[in-house]
């Protein structure tokens, strides 16, 4: 770090002021103005600089926010009305093709009505149910089908080969096995991170076990930050557990968003295990952390730990 | 439990409501969409009206901003919180205004009105200073100087200092809404008040 002298000092006042120093700038900062009368003066001078930004702080012009809102529900509402309007008008744009070409529109309609004979075909069978299910199962809903290929066989008509998706609706309890086993299934859809930040939540909820709790740890390695902090949120009822509280050191180690690293650090020190021996694995994290961490509060808080197990703060 | 992480869990519950308010907008769902806009349009209105001092630009921004948002809201994939992707949008917006403004040799700060010439910032609701002349005229000269000081920054130097000081917005998060590191905008935040100091001088005794 650059020396610390009065100059230094006197640049960086205005970060101090925002809090946006690393830990060790703002140590070295507060040391010097400790001792410094006329860097203790430029602080003041400073504090009222920001104050008078403060004083000016402009409110809105009465009545603007609420003129926004209505001018936004206008063209909103008006934006709605027009995919209707397009909608029509393709419509009669697709029978004006139909007049003019008919032959464009007959083959895919002798494509349609296979399709159709297949859906229809398959309404009509029915649908195993397991019996003694724990759950609840709608009546089998459409199918979603995709025409993969379609090949002429030379009389006028068409082979097609379908993908069939059948949709089904199953409620029941988060706590019920085969309904937690789809939600964990869906927590690691890869293409979807709305849907897996759902079903994190729908876990983190659930009574604890062995299945949610390998999603919830799982969950911690997602690419979403928003997904990760409600894994590590789902996790505290099982802080005191050993495999949870190494994903908690690693996370600490390695995750790049400080809220989930504060969080980790919160659970393993909220809920110190009882066995002295175990917890001694968390002292070399701990030290490890020491010399890269550069958050302010995590920092204090290891600092703290360590200080109670009266181990080094320092690694050698 | 600490002050620290009182902040990240209520920070993790803002974004947990508007995770659900996201969602259900993108399956359509108009209430949830308007709840979503209440929730930031303050703040990106104060943003853009600070940024533009016109209400007419700010206005604009604000209505160009949340029909992009909702046009584009389907394919919002919680890479980042929506707070980010909001403020990118908006900021970008604030940004084609303010080179615009530029290219047009800068608007005048001044307009005329029925009582004469007044400068645009002085259009804007007068808070604190109400029934005190002295202190209405110091913070009348206050907000002439700042606001000059303010124009002499740079684009991104001063979005930088409004998302910081009036916006209460970490560095970091100043950083991914403008598409920059966490230092960048150190850098650039640091620049800005080191003009905003020598430019405000006798003010700041």
């Amino acid at each position: 770090m650059t020396n610390v002298n009065c100059e230094w000092v006197r640049n960086y006042l205005p970060l101090f002021l925002y809090h946006e120093l690393s830990f060790e700038e703002e140590e070295a900062l507060q040391t010097h103005i400790g001792t410094c009368a006329s860097c203790q003066l430029a602080l003041a001078t400073e504090r009222r600089l920001h104050e008078t930004f403060d004083s000016v702080d402009r409110q809105l012009p009465v009545g603007l926010l609420s003129g926004c809102r209505e001018q936004l529900a206008a063209q909103l509402a008006a934006g709605q009305a027009r995919p209707a309007a397009g909608w029509l008008g393709r419509v009669r744009d697709w029978f004006e093709t139909i007049r003019l070409t008919p032959a464009l529109v007959l083959r895919p309609a002798g494509g349609l009505a296979l399709i159709a004979v297949g859906y229809f075909g398959a309404r009509l069978m029915p649908t195993a149910q397991p019996e003694g299910s724990p759950f609840m199962a709608s009546v089998t809903d459409p199918v979603v089908t995709r025409v993969r290929r379609v090949e002429p066989s030379g009389t006028g008509t068409f082979q097609l080969v379908l993908e069939e998706t059948r949709q089904r609706i199953v409620s029941g309890s988060p706590d019920d096995k085969q309904i937690q086993q789809w939600l964990i299934s869906a927590a690691s859809e890869p293409s979807d991170p709305g849907l897996r930040g759902e079903m994190i939540e729908i876990l983190s909820n659930a009574a604890p076990n062995d299945l949610t709790k390998q999603a919830l740890l799982q969950a911690l390695q997602d690419s979403n930050d928003g997904i990760r902090l409600r894994a590590v949120q789902g996790l505290k009822p099982l802080a005191r557990e050993g495999d949870v509280r190494r994903a908690l050191a690693q996370v600490l180690l390695n995750d790049p968003n400080n809220g989930m690293r504060t969080q980790a650090i919160d659970l393993l020190t909220e809920n110190q295990q009882v066995n002295p021996i175990r917890e001694n694995e968390m002292i070399g994290v701990f030290q490890d952390l020491m010399g890269r961490e550069q958050n302010h509060y995590i920092r204090m808080q290891v600092q703290r730990q360590l200080r109670q197990v009266k181990a080094s703060t320092e690694v050698y | 439990m600490t002050g620290a992480s009182v902040a990240v869990a209520q920070s993790a519950g803002t974004r947990a409501d508007d995770f659900a308010l996201i969602r259900a907008a993108q399956h359509g769902d108009q209430v949830a969409f308007e709840q979503l806009v209440r929730t930031y349009d303050q703040s990106v209105l104060k943003l853009a009206m600070n940024l533009l001092r016109s209400n007419e630009d700010a206005s604009d921004v604000y209505q160009e901003a949340f029909l992009r948002v909702h046009k584009n809201l389907h394919s919002f994939r919680f890479d980042c919180s929506f707070h980010t992707w909001l403020y990118r949008i908006v900021t970008n917006l604030c940004l084609d205004h303010l080179r615009k403004r530029k290219v047009r040799k800068e608007e005048s700060a001044v307009v005329q009105t029925g009582d004469g010439t007044m400068d645009r910032l002085d259009t804007l609701m007068e808070e604190r200073a109400d029934g005190d002349p002295e202190r209405m005229l110091l913070t009348g000269e206050l907000k002439h100087k700042i606001q000059n000081v303010l124009n002499e920054l740079t684009p991104r130097e001063r979005m930088v200092f409004e998302m910081r000081h009036y916006q209460g917005m970490r560095l970091r998060a100043i950083g991914e809404v403008l598409g920059t590191t966490e230092e960048a905008a150190k850098n650039c935040l640091f620049r800005a008040t080191q003009k905003m100091r020598s430019g405000l001088g006798a003010f700041q005794s």
